[in-house]
């Protein structure tokens, strides 16, 4: 018998009854799989099947017997079963639109977890017509498999085992600035998603530092193979992995923070609230303009964006960020003279 | 490829599914699995050997298909799904935490809840393991989204809305009817799939650059299915090469971001060290911010109207004299 189908007979069976089922009895039950051997060899097979049956999140027990009842193998239906969530129509469209959104993603270390969750709270909120609302957006709601970008799906993957064992790895990195493929040996922390782009961040054993590793720059990758069941290192207790990652350009920490002030005007002035607002520490109205308070770590970082608004967007503080804004304008000038 | 996990887990959520929604479609099916409707067929074959002993026919599934339609007679204790795995409760933490950000306002106090609910429905160790790895794994939505609820009843509802938005493109505010299809996030933007009435066409709209969204009471009917995603996705890729092209020229300091940026595509290599860029049509506006970007660096050849423009408006703000409005291009970004 195959194994796909021998592991849904042998779960068929333990659902269908209330009592344990002795391990004579599956091998009488399953006479080619279990019975066509020895004892011994029977049941290593067994506890194989066993291992691949807990991974599919089914609870099967062994019970010890005594005088009320047998020994055997045992599935608690209200362990086995989806437990009932109420999520409300609101809530489940929510996830939704969160879930459809990460499942398109050309890479993500839940891809079929997610799937699978998402028809799972779909079904706890009752038949189609019940919960007929969550499919109405997404045509599929999974990404076409040949859309995703397979090395990256990899290296997330080896990266989640890592992570959650807490094991380290061997990065091959292309660093951007040296432009140079070099080996580094990292305790991986976390990963981020920020702006579509995945972010290890990491304690780097060359650098002797956290750092942020982009996952797009990583060239291969190799997981330490020895005892893999004892983790390597400790999460550090408090550490945002967040924080860590630099949201805007004039974020990276180059130098000390300092506020800088710009004005918005219409028609921009609405969308940059939207889009950066949110960073800023605060957003005054003056008539249709909008000024945005920053801090600012890199002012080198926030001149680029100035210019992309060109005349909707006037630096007011501080000085230095006004004369290199003109400067650059000087500059853009000339270039084209 | 799909492993055998992921195979019976797929299974054994496909027959309670069936069970509690007699005659759903392949098509329905084959959505919601991620598994083409060929392979479904076939899956559905493998379920009828499955059973309990001494499987006899009355201990078998009973699954079959019929005109498109699936029905489950007989689920041998396959009516309810598996409770989830460790890993589907992270991945639904995870992606649910996306609107649990500051940017996004009433969505992340709404999101805290619902994921109160799913944590509170495992099993306590499960529920302290999920809690924990879910700081490990940190999905962003990115910036705010205005609107999303209004945007998302309006889907749902089948309600056209009147929009003010400001097109990047044109660099003006226009205001228009739109029948909202889809919402859909890409790297870390919100955007609606919405078919204008004015165009009478499809469009994508950055909720970012929708100032104004007022729910009407006009229904207006199914528009038949439409890949919100892809729709998105297809709007964000280079145009196609078209007539109209801009060139552009890179110093060798910004040449590297640049081909990065575009993953080489238009890109070519100067003597010098630097790059040169050839877009197609693309707007006016976006490659005079584009080019303005680069503070220098950066040089419009062609063609030699925008390059004037470009100039034009350098000149004036490089001068820091005028008030910011006598400055501003004409149609302006």
């Amino acid at each position: 018998m195959k194994r796909a189908e021998r592991l849904l007979d042998l779960l068929a069976l333990l659902l269908n009854t209330r009592r344990p089922v002795p391990f004579s009895e599956i091998r009488e039950a399953f006479p080619e799989d279990y019975g066509d051997c020895s004892e011994e060899a029977a049941l290593r097979k067994f506890e194989r099947d066993k291992a691949d049956l807990t991974d599919l999140g089914i609870p099967l027990e062994y019970q010890a017997g005594d005088e009320l009842s047998d020994e055997g193998y045992l599935i608690r239906r209200e362990r086995y079963a989806l437990p009932a969530v109420k999520l409300a129509p609101e809530e489940l469209a929510m996830f939704f639109l969160a879930g459809v959104a990460a499942l398109h993603l050309e890479a993500s270390p839940f891809h079929d977890d997610l799937l699978l969750a998402l028809n799972k709270i779909s079904w706890a909120a009752g038949s189609r017509e019940d919960a007929g609302r969550d499919f109405a957006l997404p045509r599929s709601l999974g990404r076409v498999p040949q859309e995703g970008n397979p090395r990256l799906q990899e290296h997330l993957g080896a990266l989640r085992r890592a992570i959650v064992a807490r094991k380290s790895v061997t990065l091959s990195y292309h660093g951007f600035w040296r432009d140079e493929v070099s080996q580094r040996r990292v305790d991986p922390y976390g990963l981020v998603l920020r702006r579509g782009a995945w972010h290890l961040v990491a304690y780097c054993h060359t650098r002797r530092d956290i750092r942020v590793f982009l996952l797009e720059r990583i060239r291969g990758l190799s997981v330490n193979p020895l005892k893999p069941k004892t983790p390597d290192f400790e999460f550090p207790e408090g550490l945002k992995l967040s924080e860590r990652v630099a949201r805007e350009p004039w974020e990276i920490r180059s130098h000390p923070p300092v506020r800088a002030r710009i004005r918005f005007e219409p028609p921009v002035a609405e969308a940059a609230v939207a889009e950066f607002g949110h960073r800023a520490c605060q957003v005054e109205q003056d008539g249709e303009s909008r000024i945005l308070e920053l801090e600012v770590t890199s002012l080198d970082g926030l001149v680029p964006t100035v210019l992309w608004y060109r005349g909707r967007a006037t630096p007011l503080s501080p000085p230095e960020l006004c004369e290199r804004v003109q400067a650059a304008w000087r500059r853009i000038g000339e270039e084209h003279a | 490829m799909r492993d055998l996990n992921q195979r019976l887990r797929i299974l054994l959520f496909l027959v309670p599914y069936v069970v509690r929604n007699r005659g759903a479609s392949l098509a329905e099916l084959s959505r919601r699995l991620g598994m083409p409707e060929a392979e479904l067929r076939q899956e559905i074959d493998f379920l009828l050997m499955i059973g309990q002993p001494p499987f006899a026919p009355d201990d078998l599934i009973e699954i079959y298909e019929e005109a498109g339609r699936v029905y489950v007679h007989l689920h041998q204790s396959f009516d309810r799904p598996v409770n989830f795995t460790l890993f589907e409760a992270l991945a639904l933490v995870c992606a649910g935490r996306m609107f649990c950000t500051p940017a996004m306002g009433d969505a992340a106090v709404a999101m805290e809840g619902a994921i109160s609910r799913i944590l509170s429905a495992l099993p306590p160790e499960m529920r302290r393991l999920v809690a924990d790895l879910a700081e490990r794994f940190v999905f962003e939505s990115g910036e705010a989204a205005p609107h999303l609820s209004v945007l998302r009843h309006a889907v749902e509802e089948r309600r056209e809305v009147d929009i003010r938005h400001f097109s990047a493109g044109r660099g003006e505010v226009i205001a228009r009817s739109v029948r909202p299809l889809g919402l859909h996030l890409s790297r870390g933007h919100w955007y609606l799939v919405a078919f204008c009435t004015r165009r009478e066409a499809v469009r994508v709209f950055r909720l970012t650059r929708i100032q104004q969204a007022t729910l009407t009471d006009r229904i207006f009917d199914p528009m038949g299915e439409i890949d919100v995603p892809g729709t998105v996705e297809a709007a964000l890729r280079l145009p196609p090469r078209g007539s109209r092209e801009v060139v552009m020229s890179f110093s060798p300091a910004v040449a590297r971001w640049v081909r990065e940026k575009w993953g080489g595509e238009g890109c070519q290599p100067e003597p010098d060290g630097g790059l040169r860029l050839h877009l197609f049509d693309v707007s006016d506006e976006f490659a005079l911010s584009y080019a303005a970007s680069f503070a220098g660096e950066a040089r419009i050849l062609s063609p030699p109207q925008l390059a004037e423009r470009l100039r034009d408006e350098a000149r004036v703000l490089a001068g820091g004299a005028g008030s910011p409005a006598a400055a501003a291009p004409e149609g302006g970004i």
